[in-house]
């Protein structure tokens, strides 16, 4: 079982923001479309190791990108199949 | 393969019914049309008098119910709202202006292909480049603002426009119109009509289908995910025309369609772009306002006012061709679109900032 955190963001201006600011950093991301289970937003989300959540939330608000939300899905060990059990975290 | 059977179903769905749409009264290669039957609706209310395209297509009111119907059921309805409205309201009419000059939305561009109207592998291009162009304005930095949690009433605003619409279309009083030949005419009985608006509206809210975000997505990201939805509809949509007998591939003669290449092109290049800057294709921005997003019902306001406009002025496009009034407008389209896009980059975070507090 693997955990991943999930940002959301409030318009693609700023999913494009996160990348270039994340792309200066050794912090490892994925851009991928906002999973069904936490929003019907045909937005971007950024997944990331839940280990590496505070300095990416750091990074990006120290650039001024907007943060919406943040996720945290449990995966099975099968990546494509994330269990629908999902955490509101604090923003 | 699990997160992407959602949208397959919901493409496939689509494609299937608008096939059965046809086969029941539709307009060839127009079961669904978002742009074609706004602009019929448009002529519903009298809005404009172009008398052979004037019908409450029920389809608009099913789709925004069927997306008004699901979000509340999963609770994720809300109503939401106020970033740049009147732009949207603009980006809509513009939306439009391209769509009638190919004389289909990029639902129907679709659905075209899938009935052997070639004349939409040109306009596929188009719209590929306007969404190009489009991106190449996000890269730059350009937003429209952040929606703003509204009360709920704002919300239904969109689902009470489209049970009005609906009531009209059944009571039909003497001041609706209703064409009684051309492609207004032609119609699936009312109940289907609704209900494959329904259907669709449903399955498009819970899989998020938007063509435009289709093609964004790979070009921004390379992520598959909406462009297998867009791939669905096509599929299915070719699998039941050929089953049908509604397969007539060619250039000439297809159904409210014609042929010049370069004006197909441009067009749908228009609603690509379009479509990038006000978040949505025109079958998502129905979607949206049915979910309680305000800004997306001003972008459907948009599209049907623009409909008005351009076919009161005659620059619509018809099956003899692209009028010259047309040619022209679609440029101005062109250039507002510029001035769009360029009027709402926000260069740094600090300029952004600047910007809200001096509004």
């Amino acid at each position: 079982m693997a955990n991943y955190c999930y940002l959301t963001f409030p318009t693609t201006y700023f999913v494009l923001r996160a990348e270039v600011v994340l792309q200066e950093t050794n912090l490892s991301f994925k851009l991928l479309p906002v999973p069904r289970s936490i929003s019907s937003s045909c937005g971007t989300a950024l997944r990331c190791s839940c280990a590496d959540l505070d300095a990416i939330k750091n990074a990006l608000q120290k650039a001024a990108v907007e943060i919406e939300g943040c996720f945290e899905l449990a995966e099975k060990e099968r990546p494509n199949r994330p269990v629908n059990r999902r955490k509101k975290m604090e923003s | 393969m699990r997160e992407k059977m959602p949208i397959i179903v919901a493409g496939a769905v689509t494609g299937l019914c608008a096939v059965i749409l046809v086969l029941l009264g539709n307009p060839a290669n127009m079961g669904f049309c978002i742009a074609c039957f706004l602009r019929d609706i448009a002529g519903g209310l009298g809005l404009h008098r172009a008398a052979v395209v004037q019908y409450l297509r029920p389809e608009i009111a099913g789709l925004i119910l069927g997306a008004f119907i699901t979000s509340l059921f999963a609770k994720e309805f809300k109503a939401g709202g106020g970033a740049s409205p009147l732009l949207r309201f603009i980006l809509g009419m513009l939306m439009m202006s391209g769509a009638l000059i190919f004389l289909g939305c990029p639902l129907r561009m679709i659905l075209r292909l899938a009935g052997g109207d070639w004349n939409a592998l040109v306009a596929l291009p188009g719209y590929v480049a306007g969404v190009w162009i489009g991106v190449f304005f996000l890269k730059k930095g350009y937003s429209l603002g952040r929606s703003q949690e509204q009360p709920a009433v704002n919300g239904y605003v969109a689902p009470f426009m489209a049970l009005a619409l609906l009531v009209l279309a059944i009571a039909a009083p003497a001041f609706i119109f209703f064409s009684t030949e051309g492609p207004g005419a032609m119609h699936a009985p009312l109940a289907a009509a609704l209900g494959a608006g329904l259907l669709v509206g449903i399955l498009a809210q819970r899989s998020r289908l938007c063509t435009m975000g289709a093609i964004r997505d790979l070009i921004l990201f390379k992520e598959s995910h909406l462009f297998l939805g867009v791939a669905s509809i096509f599929i299915a949509a070719l699998i039941g025309n050929l089953i049908a007998g509604k397969f007539m591939p060619g250039f000439t003669g297809q159904p409210v369609a014609h042929n010049d290449a370069l004006w197909n092109f441009l067009g749908m290049s228009v609603v690509g772009w379009a479509a990038v800057l006000a978040g949505g294709c025109p079958l998502r921005q129905l979607i949206l306002a049915g979910e309680g997003q305000g800004d997306a019902l001003f972008t459907v306001l948009g599209m049907i006012t623009g409909a008005a406009l351009i076919h009161n002025f005659g620059l619509a496009a018809s099956a003899q061709g692209v009028p010259a009034a047309g040619k022209w407008s679609l440029l101005i389209s062109a250039a507002l679109l510029i001035i769009i896009g360029a009027g709402n980059i926000y260069r740094t975070a600090a300029g952004r900032n600047n910007k809200t507090a001096s509004a």
